[in-house]
């Protein structure tokens, strides 16, 4: 047995204090009439700042990962990077989120409560090393996810929205376990480092275990990151799944589930590179293909933003493919970056809806420009760092992975990319269309910000820009967030 | 007396004032009345032409090849920098934005008459941009301007636009969208080329960076396959800009529906972007590719005089009509680019500022006329010489200045460019000249059935000629017509440096028996080199 | 007498698997759809605990131990939501495939 020392319990203080908070929240959200809505967002907020700071001064990370617990946990600039990425979009989520929860009536405390959760269990999987405490997190972050997405539990589309993603985020799961649990077979080994050194052998001996067990691994995290063809359950919970949460998924639960795709890939599995690396091209250029394409047709913003997210995906699994130290930093570059765009598209998408999802319909953007000049400039901003184009976050971020591509000599995926987004202008801008060329009509919906609302919107944008104009520091910081490579 | 020019930054000056004018009508001028706006827009123009002219005194002909040299760190973590610096052939083009652009902000006073502090915003924005790319002497700042620029052009077009406004904004949007992300693709490969290597090129091992110089020096050491494919990459995305047959479409649709201003712009300063980047990007630094596929860019360069010429002759709105002898007249351009010799490579560049002049000209004209008839086809005029005299007169010299009447400066740029192509081959010469025959003919045919002739429609007979402001944008633009056509000397000395900076490095075999040869005498290469 | 050997489990472990995907990509009430994940995953537990008697090694029952409490609050959160749907439309039948329109 390794050494177990308590102390490192010290070192997992952020997590345990979000837990925490997560718990305060649940439990002063169950007593009596409940926690204001206002009140209960400032609470999350406070824990997840106090978190990120945590994170910033306990977690001082060496140049050298540091496992604890048993191997259970590592502390590495990758964890940390992808902590505070995850952290921040929680927390403009929170902010999103304000005014929607108080029109839903249904209890605050509970939805921030959730929130936090599964916050908590992404956390834990971005610095999970060991597969049964990566699965432990996963579940955290997903069973939380689930009942977010049927928040609003009296609407059948939430509803609906949660048990779709429900059967099949649970589907995927157990293909993933499933596929764990030969690796172990083959194995015997659940650390990542550990796998990763007894694989050579086992697959002269294992030979059926290995394959289909890193086969059926992958379809698992690939599901979770929405990837074509693992993408069915994508559209439906987007739209319908309550929007602040929508966005959640989007931005934090994609980040942390391509943070521990990346992970695994790299860590666990370097010998099965040349294997993996096809599999992911495969997947890449059909992800950014149909993303792009099914996206053409939307007229609903959520449902396109979702097949946006699915795109996205693709450009992301571009940084993975190139397997080069490049291509981890474009990874966590693009998902820091993305994760600013993302919020505040659908941050966007929820100064303008209303009750009974009205407000979703790209023409509910016509005249947004005369009526909002500010909103729609910051709506074009995120529209096009969605495209990439620059100065944007989303234009150095796409650069850095379609750079990731051409080094590693995936030209002919990097093709299909820089393709695909140009093509991606089309539907993006369908929206800038309605805003600046259309003319509002008397049905169309006003917007309805609230001051929480326009900080989350102010950050995404200034954050879009900054990352354009100036991503030096950024890029180092994502650089950071490095994995040793095969 | 313009040597503090050099110590300024002032090319960052030219190049942001435009982007300061908007934010600052943005943020200070919301709730001014329209023609404060517009007052203020075109101001900030004028300035930021007044701050540019010291450029052309202030620009040492046999100095430095790039001048203005201003250099910052940006994004250290992959070397790309903040890097401006002109030539000759970018000063050139710096003016013709500068001036084209304040003459647009002129000639938008009356035809814009809707949401005008967005559009002078948009137009504000677009200078910035065109600005920054002729600028930029690193690769990465230069794509950065060279797509952040078509946003305002979408927005200038597709608000202000005619009737298929939409259609014509996002296919201008998508046309160059492509191309551009395709030079991304080709602009990384150079780039990794430089440091590690790619695919199956092992790489020079040179430091991460974007810089254009340096891709210039390391030319000779890019293999030919590798040049092929980036050479393919660069053309996709210039050809589509210029445009090249068969990557024109485009350019009609944005040309009619675009607002006067747009048009403006978008011929006089666009297009030239694309003709621009071959001869900063591809001729010195894909040489050997280019000398390869040089048949194949002649060709299209050839086809795209006789066919714009062809389908312009065919039209029967002026305004498309103009817009396809640009794609003829960027033909001739790119001739003269890739006869890749000095006299070509010359009259190339002055026809793109030619063309700059006497098609802006034109769009304006046309934009004026359009503005009293809210018409612009040929057959709804005729004799309008006898009701606006002094329009007819401007409209016969630029007519004249675009077929390339000696006296002129289409003459000077088209006679020079056929110099250059006849030291290549007679065969394409002939080719050329029978272009400009073309060309000569839809353009007068056009000016006759326009202003020759009785008053045929009565709408016409009213017609008030040119006021004052209008004359104001057209005459500067006359005077330059013919400075340029009869005294072009200063354009050819500020050319003459970075046009054999080029040759030089594009062939070298030309360049060196240019210097072996004596003076007058053609160098024996040509000679050999008919294909 | 047949010898039991880490196969067998194996193969058993893959056919429960087998039915519970089927189960849950065919069946349409909700309750029957819950089970098969739960068959799902207990299908993994078989497998975990074979290669752990295999390999005598501890780690793979300790994995087991912990999806059986995953699967707990897994089957926890699917009846919330089945309930929930229940208020809502008063049955427990889903249309899984027609509902996605991918």
């Amino acid at each position: 047995m390794p050494a177990f020392d308590l102390r490192e319990f010290l070192l997992l203080a952020p997590e345990i204090l979000l837990a925490i908070g997560g718990l305060a929240l649940l439990l002063a959200g169950s007593v009596g009439r409940g926690v204001p809505g206002r009140v209960a967002a400032s609470l999350s907020l406070f824990f997840l700042v106090a978190t990120a700071l945590l994170v910033l001064t306990v977690e001082e990370v060496g140049p050298e990962p540091r496992l604890i617990l048993g191997s259970s946990f590592v502390l590495d600039g990758f964890a940390r990077f992808f902590k505070l990425v995850i952290l921040a979009g929680t927390a403009l989520t929170v902010l999103i989120s304000v005014r929607f929860v108080d029109d839903g009536a249904y209890r605050a405390g509970e939805y921030h409560a959730l929130l936090l959760l599964a916050t908590t269990g992404m956390m834990f999987m971005v610095g999970g090393f060991n597969l049964v405490s990566i699965w432990i997190a996963l579940e955290l972050m997903a069973l939380s996810s689930y009942i977010l997405a049927g928040y609003f539990k009296r609407e059948t589309r939430s509803n609906e929205a949660a048990l779709k993603y429900f059967v099949l985020g649970a589907l995927s799961s157990a293909i993933l376990l499933y596929g764990a649990s030969l690796l172990y077979g083959a194995t015997g080994e659940l650390r990542l480092d550990l796998l990763a050194a007894a694989l050579p052998e086992a697959m002269v001996t294992g030979r059926l275990l290995v394959p289909t067990g890193w086969l059926m691994l992958s379809v698992g995290l690939l599901f979770k990151v929405a990837a074509v063809p693992f993408h069915v359950w994508t559209p439906d919970v987007y739209v319908g799944a309550p929007t602040p949460v929508t966005a959640y998924l989007a931005a934090a639960s994609k980040t942390a589930s391509f943070a521990i795709l990346v992970r695994i890939f790299v860590q666990g599995l370097p010998t099965l590179l040349p294997d993996w690396q096809i599999v992911i091209a495969a997947v890449a250029s059909v992800t950014m293909i149909w993303g792009n394409l099914a996206a053409l047709t939307q007229t609903n913003v959520k449902r396109m933003l979702a097949y946006s997210s699915i795109a996205h995906a693709g450009y992301v699994l571009l940084g993975l493919l190139a397997a080069s130290v490049i291509g981890l930093w474009s990874v966590a570059f693009y998902l820091l970056a993305y994760t600013f765009i993302t919020l505040g598209a659908f941050a966007m998408v929820v100064v303008l809806e209303r009750r009974e999802y009205a407000g979703e319909e790209v023409s509910d953007y016509a005249g947004l420009a005369r009526r909002a000049p500010w909103l729609a400039a910051a709506m074009l901003v995120f529209l096009l760092a969605l495209t990439g184009i620059p100065p944007t976050g989303g234009f150095v971020g796409k650069v850095y992975l379609f750079a990731a591509a051409v080094e590693a000599g995936w030209t002919w995926v990097a093709v299909i990319g820089v393709l695909t987004s140009a093509i991606s202008l089309y539907y993006y801008f369908s929206i800038a269309v309605q805003m600046y060329l259309k003319e509002s009509t008397r049905d169309t919906p006003e917007p309805l910000g609230s001051p929480a609302l326009t900080a989350a919107i102010a950050t995404c944008v200034v954050a879009t820009l900054v990352l354009g104009l100036f991503p030096g520091p950024f890029i180092e910081f994502a650089q950071a967030a490095g994995l040793p490579l095969p | 007396m313009f040597d503090w020019a050099h110590t300024i930054p002032i090319l960052s000056i030219v190049c942001y004032l435009p982007l300061v004018g908007a934010v600052a009508i943005l943020a200070f001028l919301r709730g001014s009345s329209a023609s404060t706006v517009r007052r203020f827009a075109t101001g900030v123009a004028g300035l930021d032409f007044l701050v540019s002219l010291p450029l052309w005194w202030a620009f040492q002909r046999d100095g430095e090849l790039f001048q203005f040299r201003e250099s910052a760190g940006w994004i250290e973590a992959i070397g790309a920098r903040y890097e401006f610096g002109v030539d000759g052939i970018a000063l050139l083009l710096v003016l013709l934005t500068t001036f084209l652009g304040f003459l647009a902000f002129l000639s938008s006073w009356s035809a814009i008459q809707e949401r005008e502090r967005e559009y002078y915003i948009f137009l504000l924005l677009l200078q910035t941009g065109m600005l920054g790319v002729f600028m930029s002497l690193d690769f990465f700042l230069f794509y950065v301007f060279w797509e952040v620029m078509l946003v305002p052009m979408y927005f200038l077009i597709g608000i202000w636009g005619g009737p298929r406004k939409l259609y014509a904004a996002i296919k201008f949007f998508l046309y160059t969208l492509v191309g551009s992300v395709l030079m991304l693709l080709g602009i990384l490969a150079l780039y990794f080329f430089n440091g590690d290597g790619l695919l199956a090129w092992p790489g020079l091992g040179g430091d991460a960076t974007f810089s254009v110089l340096r891709f210039h020096e390391i030319a000779s050491q890019i293999p030919p396959d590798l040049q092929f494919w980036i050479f393919l990459a660069f053309f996709v995305g210039f050809a589509i800009k210029v445009p090249m047959i068969p990557f024109h479409t485009w350019l009609p649709d944005a040309h009619v529906e675009a607002p006067t201003a747009g048009s403006v712009i978008l011929a006089g300063v666009l297009l030239k972007m694309g003709t621009y980047g071959f001869v900063r990007f591809s001729l010195p630094i894909l040489p050997e590719a280019t000398r390869e596929l040089l048949p194949w860019m002649i060709g299209l360069s050839i086809g795209g005089i006789l066919y714009g010429a062809l389908v312009a002759m065919a039209q029967k709105d002026v305004k498309k009509l103009v817009a396809y002898s640009s794609v003829s007249h960027l033909g001739f351009v790119m001739l003269g680019i890739f006869a890749l010799n000095p006299a070509g490579l010359n009259g190339g560049i002055l026809q793109m500022i030619n063309h700059g002049l006497s098609t802006g000209a034109l769009f304006l004209l046309v934009g004026i006329l359009y503005e009293r008839r809210h018409t612009r086809l040929i057959s709804e005029f005729g004799g309008l010489s006898k009701v606006m005299p002094a329009y007819a007169t401007v409209f016969l010299i630029i007519t004249m200045a675009s077929i390339g009447l000696p006296t002129l400066n289409g003459f000077i740029g088209e006679f020079t460019i056929l110099v250059g192509v006849f030291e290549r081959s007679w065969v394409w010469a002939a080719l050329a000249a029978f272009g400009i025959v073309l060309g000569a003919a839809y353009m007068l045919w056009m000016y006759q059935r326009v202003f020759f002739g009785p008053v045929r429609h009565e709408e016409n007979q009213g017609l008030r000629d040119l006021n004052g402001r209008e004359l104001a944008c057209v005459l500067p633009l006359v005077v330059l017509c013919f400075w340029i056509g009869l005294y072009p000397k200063p354009f050819f000395e500020i050319l003459e440096q970075p046009v054999e900076y080029i040759v030089q490095r594009v062939d070298p075999g030309y360049a060196e028996a240019l210097a072996a040869a004596r003076p007058g005498e053609l160098p024996a290469v040509v000679a050999g080199s008919g294909e | 007498m047949l010898e039991i050997t880490t196969n067998h489990y194996l193969v058993l472990g893959f056919i429960l698997f087998a039915i519970g995907l089927v189960g849950l990509v065919v069946r349409r009430n909700l309750i029957v759809v819950l089970m098969s994940i739960e068959l799902m995953l207990n299908s993994v537990n078989l497998n975990l605990i074979a290669f752990s008697h295999q390999l005598a090694d501890l780690a793979g029952q300790v994995f087991a131990v912990f999806t059986i409490t995953v699967a707990a609050g897994e089957a926890a959160v699917g009846l919330g939501i089945l309930l929930a749907l229940y208020r809502l439309r008063g049955t427990t039948e889903i249309d899984v495939p027609s509902e996605l329109r991918g």
